[in-house]
This record gives C-alpha cells, structure tokens and sequence, in this order.
C-alpha cells in the first residue's frame, strides 16, 4: 500500500522530424522534457495541458506504444522503457488505455464481442464459454446489455462507445487506466455519465487512473493528485484541491481564470486567458519556457529555467517567483 | 525544388541500373542463346565453331565480367554492338529513335487537341447526341486495344475500299503523303485511348468548373460565355489531363511495339521486338533502357508541369 | 471514418448489397450480367462451342459466316465460334490466375512492405518503381520472350506486370490503417503484429483490394492477347484471341472474319469488366452521394 504503483522520472522523449534540406543535422521536437511523478494504487493523477504540451506522448511512454529516448518507468518493480518483448507483454496486462476518439478506437469490422475479448485472447486468460461470460460481465460492469455483444461498434452512440473501450479495459483485470482525453470527444451530459463510471470502477476495483485532459472542470472533477503540463515540462505538481484552491504557477493561474469565465458566461469579460499561441515545440524559448505568454516574466525568467520551489504538503511549482514565495512561507 | 528533381533524377537512375540488370541476367539465363539462333539454319557447324562464335561475341565470360565490361562501354558511350551483322547498337537506336519519336509526338498532340476539343462539346452540349456520341465513343476508345483498333481498320480499309498502306517506310520529311499513309492509322490507334480518355475528363471538369462559383462570378461581370468555358475551364481541367498523359504513358509505349511491328515502321518498337526474337542481348538492353529513360524523363516533365501551373502543390512538396 | 463508411457499406448480408448496387449502377449492373455470361459460356465451353476448336475440316477452309459454320472457318478448317469460345475460356483461365496469384503475392509484399517499414520498405519501393518505369509490353516481351510460349509462363510474365500495382495499393493501404486509433488500442491490449495485421489490417483492406483488382483485370486481358498476338503467348493450337488475330492478318483481305469476330469478343470482354470496374469503384466510393 505504501510503495507506489507506478514512479517516473525524468522522462525525455525526443522525435526527430523529416528533413528540410540536405544540409544540416536534423530537425528533433522534444516533445517530453523530463517528466517526473508517482502515481499511487486507487488513486487518480490528472495531466493538463494545452494541447502540445505533451500529455499525450506521455501516455504512450507510460503504457510502452512509444520508447522513452531517455528516463525511467518503474511499475511493480520493471523498467517499462528497458522492457523486453515478453516483460512488456506481460506488463501490458496490468497497464490498459482508453483513448480520446470512442468509436476510432474500436475496429469497425469486429463484433463488440471480439472487441472486448481481444485482451483475453491475447493473453490467453480465458476463451470457449468462459470468454463469452466474462465479456457479459464486463458489459454488464460498464452499463450495457448483454445482448450489444453481437453488434458492431459503429452502431452505438460516442458514450456507448466509450463504454465498450473500457470494457475492453477492464478485461485483462488491470491495476492502472490510462485515459487520454477520455471524455473530450463527448457531449456534456454523456461526459459526467462517463466519469461517474469511471469514479464508480475505481471505487469497486481499486483502479489507478492517469487521467489526462485539457479540460480543467473534469480534471478537477476527478483528480486526486495533478500534473500541469507545458511545452514537455512539467510546470506545477501537487494535490489537485489546493492546486485549485492556490495556483502558484502563472500558466495555471491563467488557465484557472478561463474556467472562472464560464461561470458566468459572459464572452466580452476582461482577462482573455492565457495570451498568445504556445510556441513551436522545435524551438522552445530559453529560460523558463512559459517568459513569453507570462505577465509576470522579468529578467531571470529568460534567462535561467527555473526550478522545482516546494509550497507545502507535495505542491511543487517550476517559477523563480514560488522561490520568494517559499522562502518567505 | 532542386532537392526534388534530383532525388527523382537519383531514382531515374536506379531504375535503370535495375532494369539493365535484369535484362543482362535474364537473357543470358534463356537456354539457347544468340548463337544457337543464328546457327539455327547452317547445318554441319561444329561445336567448335559454334564456341568460337560465342567466344567472339564474350559470351563465355562470366557473368559478373560481361556486365562490367558492358558497363564500361556505357561510360563511353558505346552501347555494345549488335549480334546480327555488328552494327553498333548506338547506332540502330539512333536510327530508329526519331522515328518513334515522331509517331508518339504527332499521336500525343492529336489526342490533346482532339480530346480537349470533344470534351468541350460534349461540356457545351450536354446530353445532346453529339454529347452522347462523344461519350459512347469514349467508352470504347477506353475498351479497344491499340492494336486490335489498327487491326480493325484495316480490316474495314481492305474490304471496303481495297486499300492497304505501304509497306516500305517514307519519312515524313521526304513525302507526307506517303508517310501518312503508312503511319496514319498507327498515329490514330495510338491516340485514340488517350483521346477517349482526355475527352471523358475534360468533360467532366469542364462541367464542374461551369458549376463553380468563380464562373458564376465572371459571368455575372458580362464575361462571354466561350471565353468563360475556355480560359477557366481549362485550367482546371490541365491537372487531371497531365495526370492522364503520365498514366497512359505506358500503354503507348507498349502500343508503338505492336504497331511498328504490324505496318513494318522501323522505330524502336519494331526493333525491340526483333532484337528479343533474335536474343540480341546488347540491343535488347539498349532498348529496354531507351523507354526507361523516355518514361522517367516524361514523368519528370509533367511533375514539373505540376508545378508551374499549380503552385500549391510547389510548395506541398510533390511526391516523397 | 471512413473505415466506419466502408464497413456500412459492405456490411455481411449479401443480398441487400447487391440489390443496392443493381439500383445505384445500372451500367455495372449492365456489365456484371456481360460479364457472367462470358463466365459461363467459358466454363461450359465443351458443351456450348458447336465443334471442336481443333477439330479441322479440310472441306471447308476459309467460309465465311454461314449456318453451318456461324462465324466462318479458319485456314484450317476449324470453326471461327468453337474457337473463339475456348479462346474466352484461355483468356479467363490466365487472367482469373494471374490476378488471383498477383493479388495474393502483392498483398504479402505490401503487407510486409507497409507495416516493417525502413529498410525493407524502401527497397522493395525502389525495385517496385523500376519495374514500373518500363512500359507493360516491353515487360511482357522480355520476360516472354526469356521464357517461351506456353500458359503458365504467361501468367507469371503478367504477375510481374501487376505486381508493382497490387503492392502500391496494399501498402498505402497497410500504412493508412496502422494509424488508425484502433489499431494502437489492439497494441495497448497487448496484440502483437501477426495479430494485427491478420485481425485488423487485413479484412479492412479488402475492399480497395477488390476495386483495383477488377480495375485491372481489363488490362490483363488486353495484354495478355498483346502477347499472344506476338506469338508469346499460349502456344498453338491453343485457341487464344490475340493469336487468332496475329494469325488472321494476313488474310485480311478476304476472309475479314478471322479478325473481326475475335476483335469484337475482345472489345466486349474489355469493355464489360472496365464498365464494371469504374461501376464498382464509384460505388464503394464514400465521397459519392448515392441514393440508399
């Protein structure tokens, strides 16, 4: 209980890019920049982030789709980056995603059926009768019928859909869900059925969730600890309530401020957010890289990239102004 | 830009070396080789001599030193010479090169201006009998092989006008006349797949660019309706027609084989067929590289066509 | 998406697919039914054709069309309709083979090709484009030539032909699926490649596969006759309509039904599994509107 399911640290992933001309090395694009946390058993970790800030390719570091160029990934004992073929299937048993688009995400050639019992096939847990009674299980788990198992997947709705992606997830009995943008691609209604769900799962089966969004209500809804990301680096780290109650980090401050926004829905209101376009990931700005959106950069913050200043009760905040802050709480 | 036209430069090339390869191993794994053919007819040849023919020609060298050597001729400029009669291979292509050329240049611009031409009236009129004439043709032309069309031609020239073409082969410089006689319906068999083709497109994009609303715009200023139909029009349609040239390419080239060998015109066609027939390794390979080279090269012209005419796709980088 | 549009559109009960391209296509509708009577004139030739196709008449050499001999009669006395029947029955039996065995090996190739990538890709793309770059025929006659007359080295000369083809199409079709989210979500459940790419790749490839498949068949029978009209194809007295309209000509004069009538078996055989090809490509088109 005490030692965590899963620890990473300081992951890099770096691709390089096609070449523009002969000359030259190659174009690379860092798209993690050491990237570190623990993720604990029954617990939920969000990840925020504009989009190119790097969650997604964390997600697939984590659950081995991508190589890491560099870092560790430390579940139950094995280095998911230095896995081989026979660890990393074994390891794909316990680790399962849920991906952002439901109905992409599912073979449109293959009865829900089939969809759900891949897992088991794969790893031979089950097949014959007893494949058949899991998957009515599993169905029944999600909140569907056991008749949908001969259906196609193209005939459900996106919250359906989504419902047999975790099915398919919950197959092989793992101990972590990773969900990229789980519910982004859903209607708001269909949104809070779908994370009630998947509050409900964890609470029976003791999951761990990676739960990654760029919606800030929903991460909030279901976070216990959080991450928020930018350009590959991780910007703020803490407990998801007092990040929410205190940002430190003026990239969360202004993301927090959008959300304030909406609740009043008024379009013309004043703080517009977060100014500016993120910068191309080919070439992050020197120092800290959030200097040239921030309204409260100086001096320091182009030049020198900051580091971790500890708030308080594991709040972390990359910013040379949390410094001063920490120094004087 | 240059980055581009040298890689597909780069891949002319290995092309080439490829196709050369090939032909090189593969002639020489046929049993019965150029000498058998040749000796075929004089009886009492010992095998002795039967060698010595062969050594003549370096055919007892192993493979990997025949290639070389060949190669080395290659770099300068020398392509070998001919197993029958030794004539210097370079030489017969030259001969017979320009004479191809001209057959595909003449049908190439025939088809063009006939198609574009159908196409427009078939635009113009549409669902009028000429359009639908037009169309049906279209759709045979696509059906009928080259050189069943020439044959069929022929067929209706002899019985109903008691008419064959010469067989003797007048240049077109010397006597038009004569030359179109003889040339004429392998020019047309040649063009008519690709009038069909270039009508049926031109048609159809000429029809959606009368849709669009640019056109609708120009109209609107007083812009004259032919003039509307011809500059517009045919811009747009100048991408798919390309695209059509490059694709029909191929087939034309293999029709020049055909039809070369049927109305005896001494092009390049009808000496790749006879070089085969006789397993004259040297002037197989030369001619096998010949359209290589007139394939890519083409290819290459029409990708930079692409570009002049459209800019976007300059910049979306053509082809990786 | 459009995985999702395909699959409605080929959807298992075959009996409403098929009435839904009969009332979208009449043309293809109109050419399927050409094609299937070609189909079984062919397979029942022996019971069909009036004569033998080797069968010679002494009496009767080079009649025109008449009751007795309904297309007329050859050089050598046999019946021009006998032969041009079992000449339709050689035709299909090589292209049917060489599309079917083309189809397979080019798949395997463009799986290979598609989903290893690197290396292997590039190289087996490079050896595709140049057979590619030399114009079919002068394939078809060097490798025809190199190996004699007879039906199955013609049908390995055309293999070679279509391969590049079949290979483009498979492997553009491999590296667009391997993209497809679920595809990534098989390999986080922990499907290894064989199982992808027999589970999931291939049976959503199959409809591309079926268009440019039937696309070329037209073309592998026109070459096919190419070759035979040269004298490199099935070897006499196979009946063949390329060799009977290479061995036609030089009577063309007067016995102008030695050419016309394989001419015009030719033409339609072409014409029919052309119309249906561009038929059956516009209708697994999901771009097309169509009426349901």
């Amino acid at each position: 209980m005490s030692a965590p399911l899963l620890t990473v640290q300081d992951l890099v992933k770096t691709f390089a890019l096609p070449r523009r001309s002969i000359r030259g090395p190659r174009p690379t694009v860092q798209a993690v920049s050491g990237i570190s946390f623990r993720l604990e058993r029954g617990r939920t970790l969000g990840l925020v982030g504009e989009s190119g800030s790097g969650k997604s390719t964390t997600a697939r570091l984590i659950t081995g789709l991508v190589r890491p160029t560099s870092g560790t990934i430390d579940f139950g004992g094995v280095d998911v980056a230095r896995a081989d073929r026979r660890q990393q299937r074994a390891l794909r048993r316990r680790m399962q995603m849920i991906f952002q688009d439901p109905r992409g995400s599912l073979d449109p050639r293959m009865r829900v059926r089939d969809v759900i019992g891949e897992g088991l096939v794969v790893h031979r847990i089950a097949s014959g009768a007893r494949l058949r009674t899991r998957v009515d299980e599993l169905l029944e788990m999600v909140g569907l019928r056991t008749g949908d198992a001969e259906k196609y997947a193209h005939e459900f709705s996106g919250g359906q859909a989504q419902r047999i992606a975790i099915a398919r997830a919950l197959a092989t009995d793992p101990e972590i869900i990773v969900c990229d943008e789980a519910v982004s691609a859903l209607d708001v209604s269909v949104q809070a059925q779908i994370l009630n769900l998947l509050r409900q799962l964890q609470d029976e089966l003791g999951l761990a969730y990676l739960f990654i969004s760029h919606d800030l209500n929903v991460v909030r809804y279901m976070s216990d600890e959080m991450i928020v990301m930018y350009l590959g680096k991780a910007v703020e780290t803490g407990p998801a309530a007092r990040i929410f109650e205190e940002p430190a980090h003026p990239y969360t401050q202004a993301l927090l401020s959008t959300i304030a926004q909406d609740e009043w829905a008024d379009p013309q209101s004043a703080t517009p957010g977060v100014a500016g376009e993120i910068p191309s990931p080919t070439s992050p700005p020197s120092g800290c890289r959030f200097h040239t959106r921030c309204p409260l950069a100086f001096d320091r913050c182009r030049v020198e990239e900051p580091s971790y200043a500890v708030l308080g009760e594991g709040h972390l905040a990359a910013c040379h102004l949390s410094h001063d802050r920490a120094a004087i709480a | 830009m240059i980055v581009y036209i040298l890689k597909r430069i780069g891949a002319g090339l290995l092309c080439l070396v490829l196709v050369t390869v090939f032909v090189f191993v593969a002639m020489r794994l046929v049993p019965g080789d150029i000498v058998t053919v040749q000796l075929q007819n004089a009886a009492g040849v010992t095998e002795e001599q039967a060698q010595a023919l062969r050594e003549s020609f370096g055919l007892t060298e192993p493979l990997v030193v025949q290639l070389w050597n060949w190669v080395l001729g290659v770099l300068h400029g020398d392509l070998g010479n001919s197993f029958w009669g030794h004539k210097s291979v370079a030489e017969l292509l030259g001969e017979r090169i320009p004479v191809t050329l001209e057959m595909g240049a003449i049908a190439l611009l025939l088809a063009i201006v006939a198609g574009i031409a159908l196409g427009i009236v078939g635009a113009r009129r549409r669902g009028s009998w000429a359009d639908g004439v037009t169309r049906i043709g279209a759709v045979i032309g696509l059906s009928v092989p080259h050189y069943v069309f020439a044959l069929l031609a022929l067929v209706v020239l002899s019985t109903a006008f008691r008419w064959s073409p010469p067989l003797v082969f007048t240049p077109l410089t010397e006597d038009p006349g004569r030359y179109f006689q003889q040339v004429g319906i392998p020019i047309v068999a040649l063009a008519f797949m690709m009038t069909a083709a270039i009508a049926r497109m031109t048609r159809s994009s000429m029809l959606e660019s009368l849709g669009a609303e640019s056109i609708r715009a120009v109209r609107a200023r007083g812009g004259s309706e032919s003039r509307v139909l011809l500059i517009h029009g045919l811009r747009n349609s100048s991408i798919p027609i390309l695209t059509l040239i490059g694709l029909e390419l191929g087939a034309v080239f293999g029709g020049t084989v055909i039809l070369e060998a049927i109305f005896g015109i001494p092009g390049v066609g009808s000496l790749t067929y006879e070089a085969v027939s006789q397993r004259d390794y040297p002037l197989v390979v030369a001619c096998a590289m010949f359209y290589c080279v007139m394939y890519v090269t083409v290819t290459i012209v029409i990708d930079l066509a692409y570009t002049i005419i459209d800019p976007r796709i300059r910049t979306a980088g053509v082809g990786t | 998406m459009t995985g999702t549009i395909v699959a409605r559109a080929m959807r298992p009960s075959r009996g409403s697919a098929l009435r839904r391209f009969v009332r979208n296509e009449p043309i293809g509708t109109a050419s399927l039914v050409v094609i299937v009577l070609i189909v079984l004139v062919a397979a029942c030739a022996e019971w069909i054709a009036p004569y033998s196709p080797f069968e010679q008449f002494r009496t009767a050499i080079l009649e025109p069309p008449s009751a007795q001999y309904l297309l007329g009669t050859d050089w050598l006395g046999r019946d021009v309709l006998s032969r041009i029947i079992f000449g339709a029955q050689t035709s299909l039996i090589i292209a049917v083979s060489t599309t079917i065995i083309g189809g397979v090996l080019g798949l395997i190739i463009g799986v290979i090709s598609g989903y290893v990538g690197g290396v292997v890709d590039l190289v087996i793309q490079r050896i595709a484009d140049a057979i590619e770059s030399i114009p079919p025929l002068v394939l078809l006659l060097l490798i025809a030539a190199i190996m004699g007359p007879s039906i199955p080295n013609t049908i390995f000369a055309l293999m070679v032909m279509l391969l590049p083809g079949f290979n483009r199409v498979t492997r553009g079709e491999v590296i667009r699926l391997k993209q497809e989210r679920y595809v990534e979500a098989s390999r986080s459940v922990g499907a290894g490649p064989a199982r992808i790419v027999l589970r999931h790749i291939l049976p959503n490839m199959v409809g591309p596969l079926v268009t440019v498949a039937t696309l070329r068949f037209a073309g592998v029978i026109i070459a096919e006759s190419a070759l035979s009209f040269l004298g490199l194809g099935p070897a006499p007295p196979t009946p063949s309509w390329g060799g009977m309209l290479s061995s036609g000509v030089q009577y063309i004069s007067f016995a102008p039904w030695l050419i016309v009538f394989p001419a015009i078996a030719l033409s339609l055989a072409v014409l029919a599994f052309n119309l249906f090809g561009d038929s059956l490509r516009d209708y697994l088109d999901p771009r097309i509107v169509r009426r349901r």
